[in-house]
C-alpha cells in the first residue's frame, strides 16, 4: 500500500524506541538490584562467624592491652585475617591482604575479600576499629549472573510479545482506515472507467469530416479531458493494485508501443502545439506491456505538460533503451538530484508530478531498468530508460 | 666511628629530654607511673591525636570528670604548653603501640 503512513511510522517507531529503553531500563535496574540484594544476603550470612571471630580478636587484643603489652604477639587464625586501625584510621597492626577499607561500613565486599568491621566498646592497645576479613567464594555472583541471564531473557521475551500485541493494538485503527480509503478508491476508480471508456469510445466514433471546426476543437477539448482522467485512473490502478498485478513478461517492441502512446497522447499535443520527433533504432525488452505502458505514458505526460507552446518532444530509440526529451522549463542542476532522490522516496501523498515520477521509478525498479535526468533550465529535460544488455 | 655513635647517641638523649627530665622524677617519687596511665589514655582515647589532645587537656586545665587516674588526689599539673608539646611527644613515642606488636 502507498497511501501515506511515514507519520504514523514515525510515531510508531518513536514509540517502539521508548518502549525497548523503558525495558532495557527496567531489566538493568532489577538486575542491579537483584544483584545488590544477593550481595546482602550471602554478607549477613557470614555475619554470625565474623561477630565471633572479632569476638576472639578483641578478647586477645584485651589481654595484650591489660599485660601493657609485655605480651606482644598478636593473634594469627587459618580461617581469617584480622587488623586493628585506631581512631584516626592509622593502622596500628595489620595481617589484611588488602588495605583498601571503608570506614563508613559495617560489612562490605573489596575485590573477592568480605570486610567486617567491629568497633569494641573499650579501645584496647587503641584499636578503635577490628577489621575481620575472609575470602568470598564468589560461587553465589556466578550463581545470581545466571538467574539474571534465565529470567532477563524471559522478561524480554514477555516484553517482545506485549510489544508485539501493543503495536497491533496501536496499528489496528490506522490500518482500518487505510483499508476504508483503500476500498473506497478502488471502487470509484473501478465505477470511473466505464464512463470514461464510453466517453472515449464515442469521441472516437464521431466523423470530425462532417461537422463544423468548432464543434471538433470543443471534441478534442473533451477528448484531451476524457484521455487525462483516464491517465489518471490508470496511474491510481497502478498504485493500488500493482502488488496483486502479476506481470506477464513478453517481448515488446519498444518502438511500436511508443507509437501506439504517442498516437493516445496526440490531441493533448495538439492542444499544446508540441511536435513529437521520433528516431526510431530497433529496440525490444522483456517486460509486461501494460506497465512499461504505463511508464511511457507518465514520461510523455509529463513531457506535455512541463513543455511549452510550440514545443518539441524528440523521442529516441536504441538496443539499450530510450529517451524522450522535451523544450520545457527543465529542472535546475542542482535539484536533479534531489528530485531523483526525492523521487526514489516520493509516495503518493505528494501528487501530480510525484505520483507520475513515483510510478516511473516502481516499473523501472520491478524491471531492472535505469533512470537517467538530464536537463537544462529553460532549455529541456531528457529523461532516458536503458535497461542491460541481453 | 665510636665518636660518631656516641654523638647520636648524646643528641638522641639531649632530644629525648623534656619527658625524662620534666615528668619521670616526679612521677617515679610518687609512685605514678607513667606507662598505665598510658594504657588508659589509648583505652579511650585511642588515637595519637586523642591521647595527646585529651592529656593536654587534662594537665593543662584539670577537670575531676575527665580524669582517668583515680588513685589519690588530684594533682594540678604547673607545666608550660611549650615543654608539655614536647615531653608529651616523646611520652607517646615511648610507649606507643604501632610498629611493637608482632
Ligand atoms: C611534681 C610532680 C609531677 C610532675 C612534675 C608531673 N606529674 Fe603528672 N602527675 C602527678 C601526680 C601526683 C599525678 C596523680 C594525681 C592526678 O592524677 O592528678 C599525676 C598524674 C598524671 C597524669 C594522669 C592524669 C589523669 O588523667 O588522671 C598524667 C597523664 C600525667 N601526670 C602526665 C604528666 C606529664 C606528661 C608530666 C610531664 C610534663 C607530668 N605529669 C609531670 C605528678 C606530677
Amino acid at each position: 500500500m502507498d497511501i501515506n503512513l511515514l507519520s504514523e511510522k514515525k510515531s510508531l517507531l518513536s514509540f517502539l524506541g521508548l518502549y525497548i529503553f523503558l525495558t532495557l531500563i527496567i531489566l538493568s535496574l532489577s538486575s542491579f538490584m537483584y544483584y545488590r540484594f544477593q550481595k546482602e544476603i550471602v554478607l549477613s550470612s557470614h555475619l554470625p562467624k565474623l561477630q565471633e571471630y572479632a569476638k576472639d580478636v578483641i578478647h586477645r587484643i584485651r589481654q595484650m592491652h591489660e599485660s601493657l603489652l609485655e605480651d606482644n604477639y598478636y593473634p594469627r587464625y587459618s580461617n581469617f585475617r584480622s587488623a586493628i586501625y585506631d581512631a584516626d584510621h592509622v593502622r596500628i597492626f595489620s595481617l589484611l591482604q588488602t588495605d583498601r577499607i571503608d570506614f563508613s561500613s559495617v560489612l562490605y565486599k573489596v575485590g573477592d575479600k568480605i570486610h567486617f568491621i567491629k568497633e569494641p566498646e573499650l579501645y584496647y592497645l587503641g584499636a578503635k576499629y577490628v577489621i575481620i576479613e575472609i575470602e568470598d567464594d564468589e560461587a553465589w555472583i556466578t550463581a545470581v549472573y545466571k538467574n539474571i541471564f534465565t529470567f532477563g531473557s524471559l522478561f524480554l521475551l514477555f516484553m517482545a510479545g506485549l510489544g508485539y500485541f501493543l503495536v497491533k493494538l496501536f496499528l489496528r485503527p490506522m490500518k482500518n482506515s487505510i483499508l476504508l480509503l483503500n476500498n473506497f478508491i478502488k471502487d470509484t476508480t473501478h465505477e470511473l472507467n466505464t464512463p470514461v471508456s464510453t466517453i472515449l469510445a464515442n469521441i472516437e466514433t464521431i466523423d470530425k469530416s462532417q461537422i463544423p471546426p468548432k464543434i471538433v476543437k470543443k471534441i478534442d477539448r473533451i477528448d484531451i479531458a476524457a484521455r487525462t482522467i483516464s491517465h489518471i485512473y490508470k496511474d491510481l490502478t497502478y498504485l493500488l493494485l500493482h502488488e496483486k498485478i502479476p506481470s506477464t513478461i513478453e517481448q515488446i517492441d519498444i518502438n511500436t508501443l511508443l507509437e501506439q502512446r504517442v498516437e493516445y497522447f496526440k490531441t493533448l499535443a495538439d492542444s499544446k502545439k508540441i511536435t513529437i520527433e521520433f528516431h526510431k533504432a530497433p529496440s525490444t525488452l522483456k517486460a509486461d506491456r501494460k506497465k512499461i505502458a504505463r511508464l511511457i505514458d507518465n514520461l510523455l505526460s509529463n513531457a506535455i505538460k512541463y513543455n511549452k507552446l510550440g514545443g518539441k518532444i524528440i523521442i529516441t530509440t536504441s538496443k539499450e533503451g530510450f529517451s524522450i526529451q522535451d523544450t520545457g522549463v527543465g529542472i535546475p542542476k542542482e535539484k536533479i538530484d534531489e528530485i531523483f532522490t526525492r523521487y526514489l522516496r516520493l509516495n503518493s501523498s505528494e501528487g501530480g508530478f510525484g505520483i507520475g515520477l513515483h510510478i516511473v521509478s516502481m516499473i523501472a525498479k520491478e524491471f531492472g531498468l535505469s533512470i537517467d535526468i538530464d536537463s537544462k533550465v529553460d532549455k529541456y529535460t531528457k529523461v532516458s530508460v536503458t535497461w542491460p544488455k541481453k | 666511628m665510636a665518636k660518631k655513635i656516641a654523638l647520636l647517641f648524646l643528641c638522641l638523649t639531649l632530644y629525648a629530654d623534656t619527658f625524662d627530665r620534666a615528668c619521670v622524677p616526679c612521677h617515679q617519687r610518687r609512685g605514678v607511673a607513667l606507662k598505665p596511665i598510658f594504657f588508659d589514655y589509648l583505652l579511650y582515647y585511642s588515637s595519637e591525636r586523642g591521647v595527646k589532645g585529651a592529656m593536654r587537656e587534662f594537665l593543662l586545665r584539670p577537670d575531676p570528670k575527665k580524669r582517668l587516674y583515680k588513685k589519690g588526689p588530684i594533682y594540678r599539673h604547673r607545666i608550660d604548653p611549650g615543654t608539655l608539646q614536647k615531653a608529651l611527644d616523646e611520652y607517646w613515642e615511648r610507649y606507643k603501640v604501632i610498629g611493637k606488636i608482632k
